[in-house]
């Protein structure tokens, strides 16, 4: 874990599922515009829980990941965009 | 985009814990059809006391029967709507008691379930959602209800109380993971019912055009049909005259897109279909129309 990661400034995987989030939810701001700690939900990005099922199948589909409704963790999973990324690469399989 | 703030539906439902306990003891003691007396005078009080609902069932059915109606129509319209809930709690009891149901285009609803990717039973608030339990009950089906849980209020809850698995079959909006309960759902085969003519207060909405007016839909469910693929089958339970409830389903005749760019069309076209759809049965059951609140913001 880099414990040294800038809080405004994407790490290159952040990036990645950056660019992957704004084409499949068809987001009106560039993937560079994500800022990695601001929330996703209500006030952040405006996203919703439809957008949560879409990002549970992003990760699904491209990573391996399986995102499960009675995860406890979920809140904090979908908080923000380095939260759901770390996640990520802590329980990847594929891609 | 975050949609139009709207807080007019969502308070606590009318009627408070004393009241529905009440109604529970008379329902057990007396039963449905001799309860029904009690209906009128339930109506005048709804009447007198609540101005918001008389103003806005007369601008309701000054759109629907295209002249104006007066105090005897606005009773009818509430008269119905007291039956309604009467008659919900009977379906919840799950006796003998409850009022006989009727199902036309069963064959459309098993259609959908067949090709596997569960259904979403889109409805709305015409007619009685709860008649739709004693079907599921009937077929055996899990259908679960994706609902704003904690606005309903002490009703929702005596009502519970009633059917001990009515908590576990309701899936509560506005979690961040409500949507992957749903998907998870139907990935079982199970049955997701709605109700789409309601807008939330952060949702996002579409505006059609619905009885000569504009109104704002949510987009929700058009948007979790294509996320999931579930097949959307419509569902509407009017009580006819003879008191019995004809549960009817109506194919979704509007094909989902390939692309994610044809998405927004989709919802439009999806969202004037189901308005057109409301619309129609408007205008078959004038009566039966429950959004007692300024629908098409006609009042002042």
């Amino acid at each position: 874990m880099n414990t040294t990661r800038s809080t405004t400034i994407q790490t290159p995987f952040e990036h990645e599922v950056a660019e992957r989030l704004v084409a499949a939810l068809q987001l009106e701001v560039t993937a560079e515009e994500i800022v990695p700690l601001a929330p996703l939900f209500g006030e952040g990005l405006g996203l919703d829980s439809i957008d949560a099922l879409e990002i549970a199948l992003l990760v699904g589909r491209d990573y391996g990941v399986t995102l499960r409704s009675e995860d406890p963790d979920n809140q904090e999973i979908f908080s923000s965009l380095r939260s759901l990324c770390a996640y990520v690469q802590a329980n990847r399989t594929a891609g | 985009m975050p949609g139009t703030t709207d807080k007019r539906w969502i308070v606590p439902e009318r009627g408070n814990r004393f009241a529905m306990r009440l109604a529970l003891f008379l329902t057990r003691k007396i039963g449905r059809r001799r309860l029904e007396w009690l209906l009128g005078p339930i109506t005048l009080y709804f009447f007198l006391h609540n101005g918001s609902a008389r103003r806005a069932s007369r601008a309701y059915l000054r759109r629907v029967l295209q002249a104006p109606h007066g105090a005897v129509s606005i009773m009818r319209h509430m008269r119905s709507f007291a039956q309604i809930v009467l008659d919900r709690i009977f379906f919840l009891q799950n006796t003998k008691d409850m009022p006989p149901v009727r199902v036309v285009g069963r064959d459309r609803f098993l259609h959908a379930l067949a090709a596997g990717k569960g259904c979403l039973l889109l409805g709305a608030h015409i007619g009685s959602f709860e008649a739709l339990r004693a079907l599921g009950r009937e077929h055996a089906m899990t259908l679960r209800m994706l609902m704003y849980r904690s606005n309903l209020g002490g009703a929702t809850d005596v009502l519970e109380t009633l059917d001990p698995t009515y908590a576990q079959t309701i899936i509560p909006i506005g979690q961040v993971d409500t949507m992957l309960r749903v998907a998870e759902s139907l990935g079982r085969g199970e049955i997701v019912g709605m109700l789409g003519d309601r807008t939330p207060d952060t949702g996002r909405c579409v505006c059609v055009t619905m009885l000569g007016g504009e109104v704002q839909l949510p987009e929700g469910p058009f948007r979790l049909a294509l996320a999931t693929g579930a097949p959307i089958v419509l569902v509407n339970a009017v009580r006819a005259a003879d008191g019995v409830y004809d549960v009817s389903f109506d194919s979704f005749d509007v094909p989902y897109p390939s692309s994610r760019q044809e998405r927004g069309a989709f919802v439009q076209q999806a969202a004037e279909h189901y308005a057109k759809w409301m619309e129609g049965l408007c205008l078959r059951h004038p009566f039966s129309w429950f959004n007692f609140y300024d629908y098409w913001k006609d009042l002042p």
